[in-house]
C-alpha cells in the first residue's frame, strides 16, 4: 500500500510527526491518549480540558486550518497535521489583537474559556473580517463560559474585527 | 484504544478497503470522529484514519447532486449548491447540528453511518431520496438510503465497506423541503423532535411527498399515512387537519417507547401543520 502512512505502536506509545505553531515536532503519544491531554503534557496548557466530551470547547486548536476539539480526537490521528495553539496565536509580552480586544472589552473572568474563544475568534474573523452579531453567535455556540453570559465575548469579537482593520477602537 | 497496534493513514479508498479487510488486526475507519472517538473499545488493534481519502466534494454530477462522504457540516453549510438544492435544506440542517466545533469535524458520512436518533442526515435524506454509494472489497454500489437503516444490512454487506458519496435525485432540486429540530438550546446534539418535509408542488397539487421524523426512534421513521392524504391534493386547512390526524395516527401505530413521547408526538405534528402551511401560502 504504496499511498498509506502506517505508525506501529512500540510499548503502548506511537511516534507522530507534526507541525505546532509552526515548528516541527515529533511526540510520542500513549495509544489510548487524546490531543488534548499529549499537548498539555508536552508544554501546551493553553488549551484546557473542562468537559472532555466535545461539549464546551476550552480544548479548542486550530488543527489543519480549522479550529477543532483537541479532546475528541486521539493524538496519534494528529500525524502530519499543522497545529496551532492559543500558544501560537499570542504571549504575554506580545498578544494577538484579539487577545488585547478580550481583555479591553471585559471578556475575561476566570480565563478558563478564553484560549477556546480566542482559536475560534481568530477563524472566524480570517473567514469573515467583518462578521455580524449572527455569525459571531453561530461560530462561538460552541465554546462555553459560565462567566460572563457571553455578551462581552461578542463585544470583544467586534473590538477584534475592527483592530485586525486596523481601525481605532472606541472603548 | 489501549490494545491500538496501527494506525493507518489511507489516502484511497481501494486501500482503506484494504485495511478494513484485513483479518489480522481489529480495525476500525474513522473520519470525524465526534460519535465514536470516546467509546472506541479496548479490541481495537488498527485504527483506519480516513479523513485524507479525496471524498470531499459537492458537485453535480448527471444532474445529480454528489456529497463526498467526508464533507464536513460546515463545509455543508457554507456550499452554494447545498444552499439552491430543496430550498436549501441540507444547509440550513447542517448548520442545526449541534456547536461550530462539532460542525468543523463532524462528516455527512459519519452521521448516516452510525445510527442514532439526534442524527440529522438520516431523516434529511430519507425525505430528500437520496441514495448513498457503497465501496467495499466486491464493488461500489448504490443503496437507497433506507436501505441502510434495515437491521441486517451491515451483514449483508460486510464491514469492509466504506460510504463514498450521498447522491440527491436531480429532481429534488426544485422540491420544497424543511428540517427542523426542537431542542432545548440551538447547539444541542439532542433534541426532542426533529423532523424532514419534502414534496413538489404540480399546478397547485401536492407530488412526491415524503414525511420523516428523525429523534423517536434510532433510524428515522417515514409515515407514509401522512403522505397518502396529502398526495395529489390541493393543500387548505381541512387537508392539513387531515394530515396532522394522520401524522399522529401513524407515529400512534408505532408504538414508540421514547420517553414523553405524547409531547414529542404533538411538537412533531406542529412541525408537520407549519411545513404545510407555510407551502399552502407559498411561503417556501
Amino acid at each position: 500500500m504504496k499511498n498509506t502512512n502506517v505508525l506501529k505502536s512500540e510499548d503502548g506509545l506511537f511516534e507522530i510527526s507534526l507541525k505546532i505553531n509552526g515548528e516541527n515536532k515529533k511526540l510520542k503519544v500513549k495509544n489510548n491518549e487524546f490531543l488534548l491531554d499529549a499537548l498539555r503534557r508536552y508544554g501546551y496548557k493553553g488549551a484546557k480540558k473542562g468537559c472532555d466530551s466535545g461539549d464546551c470547547g476550552s480544548c479548542a486548536i486550530m488543527f489543519n486550518g480549522k479550529p477543532v476539539l483537541s479532546c475528541m480526537m486521539p493524538a496519534v490521528t494528529a500525524h502530519g497535521g499543522d497545529i496551532v495553539t492559543i500558544e501560537g496565536i499570542g504571549t504575554i509580552e506580545k498578544p494577538h489583537p484579539i487577545q488585547e480586544a478580550y481583555v479591553e472589552a471585559g471578556a475575561v473572568q476566570c480565563g478558563y474559556c478564553t484560549p477556546g474563544m480566542v482559536v475560534v475568534t481568530k477563524h472566524l474573523l480570517e473567514k469573515k473580517p467583518s462578521p455580524t452579531e449572527e455569525d459571531i453567535k453561530k461560530e462561538l455556540d460552541g465554546n462555553l463560559c459560565r462567566c460572563t453570559g457571553y455578551v462581552t465575548q461578542i463585544k470583544a469579537v467586534k473590538m477584534a474585527a475592527k483592530k485586525m482593520k486596523g481601525k481605532k477602537i472606541k472603548k | 484504544m489501549k490494545n491500538l497496534e496501527y494506525c493507518c493513514f489511507p489516502k484511497t479508498v481501494e486501500e482503506a478497503i484494504k485495511l478494513l479487510k484485513d483479518k489480522k488486526h481489529k480495525s476500525i475507519a474513522v473520519a470525524g470522529g465526534t460519535l465514536i472517538a470516546k467509546s472506541i473499545g479496548d479490541s481495537i488493534q488498527q485504527y483506519v484514519d480516513i479523513r485524507y481519502l479525496p471524498l470531499k466534494y459537492i458537485k453535480v454530477s448527471g444532474g445529480d447532486l454528489t456529497i463526498g462522504a467526508l464533507c464536513a457540516f460546515d463545509e455543508i453549510d457554507d456550499n452554494p449548491l447545498a444552499k439552491q438544492w430543496a430550498c436549501g435544506v441540507l444547509s440550513k440542517a447542517a448548520s442545526k447540528c449541534s456547536s461550530q466545533l462539532i460542525r468543523n469535524m463532524a462528516t455527512i458520512g459519519g452521521n448516516i453511518a452510525k445510527p442514532h436518533s439526534f442524527n440529522i442526515f438520516p431523516a434529511l435524506l430519507c425525505a430528500l431520496n437520496a441514495k448513498v454509494r457503497i465501496a467495499s472489497s466486491k464493488a461500489s454500489k448504490i443503496y437507497p438510503i433506507v436501505d441502510i437503516y434495515d437491521k441486517d444490512f451491515p451483514h449483508k454487506l460486510g464491514f469492509d465497506s466504506i460510504i463514498t458519496e450521498i447522491i440527491i435525485p436531480a429532481h429534488i432540486k426544485k422540491s420544497k423541503a424543511n428540517y427542523e429540530k426542537f431542542a432545548k438550546t440551538q447547539a444541542c446534539w439532542e433534541s426532542y423532535a426533529s423532523c424532514a418535509f419534502a414534496l413538489s408542488v404540480t399546478k397547485g397539487k401536492v407530488e412526491k411527498p415524503r414525511v420523516i421524523v428523525g429523534s423517536l426512534s434510532p433510524k428515522p421513521i417515514r409515515l407514509e399515512a401522512a403522505e397518502g392524504i396529502i398526495s395529489n391534493q390541493k393543500l387548505s386547512s381541512e387537508i392539513i387537519e387531515e394530515a396532522m390526524e394522520a401524522f399522529i395516527g401513524n407515529l400512534d401505530i408505532l408504538k414508540l417507547s421514547s420517553p414523553n413521547i405524547a409531547f414529542k408526538k404533538e411538537v412533531a405534528s406542529v412541525m408537520f401543520k407549519r411545513f404545510l402551511t407555510d407551502v399552502m401560502e407559498e411561503k417556501i
